[in-house]
This record gives C-alpha cells, sequence and structure tokens, in this order.
C-alpha cells in the first residue's frame, strides 16, 4: 500500500512538472499591459484566450521581429502586432515559434494570428485566412567587400546560397534555378537552414557565398556593416497576416485600415524602409499582385 | 480532417525517399565509420601508458557530455575561424562519427570488461601474442554481450540523424517538412516520417537477429570460444 502511495505521489509530482513545463508563460512569450478603459472589439469565443490577441512570430529576423539584449520580443511587426490589438481592445501576447509550426498551430488554435511577415500565396489562402500589408522583394547579402562581385540574379549562378526553409525565398531559388536550368547556366546550390540566423552564421563561417531574405533584413545587415547587400528586389510579393477564424481576421482587417488612414502605417513603414500593400487591407483570396 | 490521400501521396512523396535514403545513408556510414574508432578509444582507455588513457578518457568525457547539436555547429561554423572547412555532409560526417564513437566505445569497453580476465591470461600462457588474445580470444566472446546495446546505438542514430538539419542536412524528418508545405498536411506527412523511421528500425531489428544469432553460435553448448579459437591452439600446438 505504501509503495502504491509513493508511485501515486510520484505520478502526481511528475505530472505537474508537465503541466508546469506546458504553461504559457514560458521565457520565450511576451505580453504587455491590458488596456483599461475599452472593450475587447473580438468576443472571448473567438480568441484562444478571451481578452488576448495571441500572437505567433519567429523572432529571428532583425529588425522585423528579433529578440533584444532584455530577450524581449522587439521590431517592426512586434510595434504592428501591439498597436492592432490596441485598437481592439486585446492584451497581445507574443508566441516566439519557428515558422514551420506557424500555420499549423494557427489552424489548431494555438494563437489567433501569425505576425512573422509571411508571404501571400495563393495555396496558402486556401488553408489559412491571410490579409496582405507590406510588400518584400527578396534580396541576397554576401560577405563584406562582396568578394564573388555577385550584382544580378544571374550572378548567383553556380553560387552556393543559404535559405531559411520552407519558405518564400526558398521557394524563389527554386524558381531561379528552373530559369537557370531553362537558359542552360549553373544552378545556385541551395543551403537550407530551418533559421535565418543559422544561415547567416554560415555566411560569416563562408560556408556560403550568400543569404537569401526579405529586404528589410538584408538593409539591416548592411547598415550595421556585417553583411552588403548584392542582389535587391527579386519576386516581390506581398506579405499577409494569417488567421484561423474569420471574426479576429475581419477585425484586424478593420483595425489595419484605421492604421493605413490615420498615417500610421505609412510611418512605421517609413521606418522600416518597407514597402506598403496598396491593395484592399482585407481576407483576401487568389492571385493577387504585390503593388 | 485526416486525409488518407494526402497519407498515401506522402508515403511516395519523392522528397521522403529521397530524405529516408540520406538517414540511412548518413547512420550507416557514420556507425561503419564510428565502431573501428570506437574500439580504438576502448583499447586506448585500458592501456598501460597514462598519457593514452588520459586523452581517450577526455575524448569520451568531452562528447558525451556536450550536446551534439553544439558539435555540429562548431565543426561546421566555428572550425572555418580557425582554416579548417569542413562542406556539409563532411561536417554531418564527423559530429556523427566522433560523437557516437564516444558512446559506442563505451558498449565496447564493458563488452571486454565482460570476459574474464582468466581467458586472457590462460590464452597468454598458451604463448598467444596480445593482438591475438583479443581478436581470437576476447572479442569473439565480447561481440555476444555487446551486439544488443550496440544495436540499440544503431536505432538510436537513425532517429538522431534529423539533429543535422541544423547545419542544412536535408534528411527525412527536413524533407517532409519540405513536402508539407505544398499542402499544409502537417499530421499526415509526419505520420507518413514516422512509418518510414519504423519501417527502417524493424528493418534494423531483423538484421540485428541475425547477428545476434551469429555472435552466439557455439555458445550454448561448446566452450564459448569457437572454430577460430580452436584454429588458434592448433596452428601454436603445431609450432
Amino acid at each position: 500500500m505504501r509503495r502504491l502511495l509513493i508511485a501515486a505521489s510520484s505520478a502526481a509530482a511528475l505530472l505537474l512538472t508537465v503541466a508546469a513545463c506546458g504553461s504559457e508563460d514560458s521565457s520565450s512569450s511576451s505580453a504587455a499591459a491590458a488596456p483599461t478603459g475599452c472593450t475587447p472589439k473580438v468576443s472571448g469565443s473567438d480568441l484562444v484566450k478571451a481578452g488576448t490577441l495571441t500572437i505567433s512570430t519567429n523572432a529571428t529576423l532583425p529588425p522585423m521581429q528579433y529578440l533584444d539584449a532584455s530577450n524581449k520580443i522587439v521590431g517592426m511587426r512586434v510595434d504592428l502586432g501591439n498597436e492592432i490589438a490596441k485598437l481592439l481592445c486585446l492584451t497581445p501576447k507574443f508566441v516566439n515559434i519557428p515558422f514551420d509550426a506557424q500555420i499549423p498551430g494557427v489552424q489548431s488554435g494555438r494563437w489567433d494570428m501569425i505576425d512573422t511577415g509571411m508571404f501571400y500565396t495563393p495555396e496558402r489562402a486556401k488553408t489559412v485566412k491571410l490579409v496582405p500589408y507590406e510588400v518584400q522583394g527578396v534580396s541576397v547579402s554576401v560577405a563584406k567587400g562582396n568578394p564573388k562581385k555577385i550584382a544580378s540574379e544571374d550572378d548567383l549562378s553556380g553560387k552556393t546560397i543559404a535559405v531559411e526553409a520552407p519558405g518564400y525565398e526558398f521557394d524563389t531559388l527554386t524558381a531561379l534555378n528552373k530559369e537557370l536550368k531553362a537558359a542552360g547556366k549553373k544552378q545556385v546550390t541551395v543551403r537550407t537552414f530551418t533559421t535565418t540566423a543559422d544561415a547567416y552564421q554560415a555566411l560569416s563561417a563562408g560556408q556560403v557565398e550568400g543569404v537569401a531574405i526579405v529586404e528589410a533584413v538584408t538593409s539591416y545587415y548592411q547598415k550595421d556593416g556585417r553583411f552588403e547587400t548584392a542582389v535587391k528586389g527579386m519576386n516581390p510579393a506581398p506579405l499577409a497576416l494569417g488567421f484561423g477564424k474569420q471574426k479576429p481576421a475581419d477585425a484586424v482587417a478593420t483595425a489595419l485600415n484605421t492604421l493605413r488612414g490615420n498615417g500610421y502605417l505609412a510611418t512605421l513603414f517609413k521606418k522600416y524602409g518597407v514597402t506598403a500593400y496598396t491593395g484592399d487591407l482585407k481576407v483576401t483570396t487568389g492571385a493577387i499582385s504585390a503593388k | 480532417m485526416w486525409s488518407w490521400d494526402a497519407f498515401f501521396s506522402f508515403l511516395t512523396n519523392p522528397q521522403l525517399i529521397q530524405g529516408a535514403w540520406t538517414t540511412i545513408w548518413l547512420t550507416t556510414v557514420s556507425m561503419a565509420l564510428a565502431l573501428p574508432l570506437a574500439v580504438l578509444v576502448a583499447l586506448g582507455r585500458a592501456s598501460r601508458i597514462a598519457p593514452v588513457r588520459a586523452v581517450t578518457g577526455c575524448y569520451v568525457w568531452l562528447m558525451r557530455g556536450t550536446p551534439l547539436l553544439v558539435q555540429l555547429v562548431i565543426i561546421y561554423t566555428g572550425l572555418p575561424q580557425v582554416g579548417l572547412r569542413l562542406g556539409v555532409i563532411s561536417a554531418a560526417l564527423t559530429g556523427l562519427v566522433l560523437n557516437e564513437a564516444a558512446y559506442l566505445s563505451e558498449i565496447v569497453r564493458a563488452g571486454v570488461l565482460s570476459v574474464p580476465r582468466g581467458q586472457s591470461e590462460a590464452a597468454r600462457a598458451l604463448g598467444m601474442p596480445p593482438w591475438k588474445v583479443f581478436r581470437v580470444v576476447v572479442m569473439p566472446q565480447a561481440l555476444r554481450v555487446m551486439v544488443p546495446p550496440l544495436g540499440n546505438s544503431f536505432n538510436g542514430l537513425l532517429k538522431t540523424t534529423t539533429l543535422v538539419s541544423v547545419i542544412s542536412v536535408e534528411e527525412l524528418l527536413r524533407r517532409t517538412q519540405f513536402a508539407v508545405q505544398t499542402n499544409f498536411r502537417v499530421l499526415e506527412g509526419l505520420t507518413a516520417a514516422a512509418l518510414y523511421y519504423l519501417a527502417m528500425t524493424t528493418l534494423w531489428g531483423l538484421v540485428q537477429r541475425w547477428l545476434e544469432i551469429r555472435v552466439g553460435r557455439g555458445h550454448e553448448n561448446r566452450p564459448a570460444t569457437g572454430r577460430r579459437m580452436k584454429s588458434a591452439v592448433l596452428e601454436l600446438e603445431t609450432r
């Protein structure tokens, strides 16, 4: 009997530990203060947690979303997420998680919104609700001084380029390889990493000759002097916020329209050197243009 | 929600097949290279020369005491800074082999220790040279003990190879992640990948069974020494 009790209590302790590990207040997520004096614009039943806008992001992409020195998630998309939450009278809560987990997570109700600079594609629009809002082209960062003298898409032929995959940049390189092959040129050797940070690490170690990533990131590294931007504006496409449910998606689209009207979006995009999406800010499906 | 169509299309997806091949290749080659290294390390740890014991002991301590993930990143992106640039596959193999050999050396050591000292002393008394004692008397008996844990390691290594994706090797799990992006059927894709791993480990289970029977031959009724021992003794007698 005593042994049984010990077994039962240790099992209970184990369960408690597991529950603690699974709790939401891990160090990788951060929450701001709750807004006061307003009523939430999205009802609790349409959210993962009532009164809170739970947002997933992959914080490895300065200056768009990254961890600052105090381990806080910051960046342009975080500013945007916070501003949207404020307008909806919700408390923003960011969950830092790799991109490949984000679409399954929003579908299965682990977070309400994907805010990680996800590219809009018609295929994606079939699986999650997408609200396009900014435009990014794919650029290539190279080592300082551009030792391989890469200046155009064609110059990438025969080079080794690192990229975060799966994702739009990876698809862009795959498409470029098809073109190169059709033109009878050497293809790009694509090295796929799980995060852009890993890809840049490979570049600084000289294991690859470039990193393909959205322009905002290559410009950031160019500004801080670590890497140079060699190629710009490949395959420009809209980026979107992603949702599992219609109501939060519509509410955020309305908030985005307010932010476009009051000039917040224009100021934010200007500060980070980002191009705005000029089409309708709403849940969108089918093919759309980057303009 | 579950789609059998998606599941079956993942099972025959060229991405997954290619990834599975990379996984099998990495595991087999790593194991084949790690085993001889492990034997050397185990011998080194039993050596009478103190510096050899210290170096091999330190190697095992370091490799088993740090995460493979860290070792891989250091080999791939750290070593170039000191002028040693390994390609992706060489870096992955180096990491896997160095790490696995440390664990395997402990299995080899356990196997060797399981053979009673009297066995090698008796063989030495018969006039066998030390290397022959190891090869003909100790190893055949040690192998019988070593095969189950070695099989365990091979099985584990099949799945440990997923870690090399951090240095951009596209093995089975990574390829599955790519394949899943076309239709976001995550559950179906991962289940298909899990079945691939299960098939690999099952296949390995059969190989291990065969190995166990092979190294266990002659253990039940005859003296634990086997054919090679007899011929070695014969050779000594005819001298």
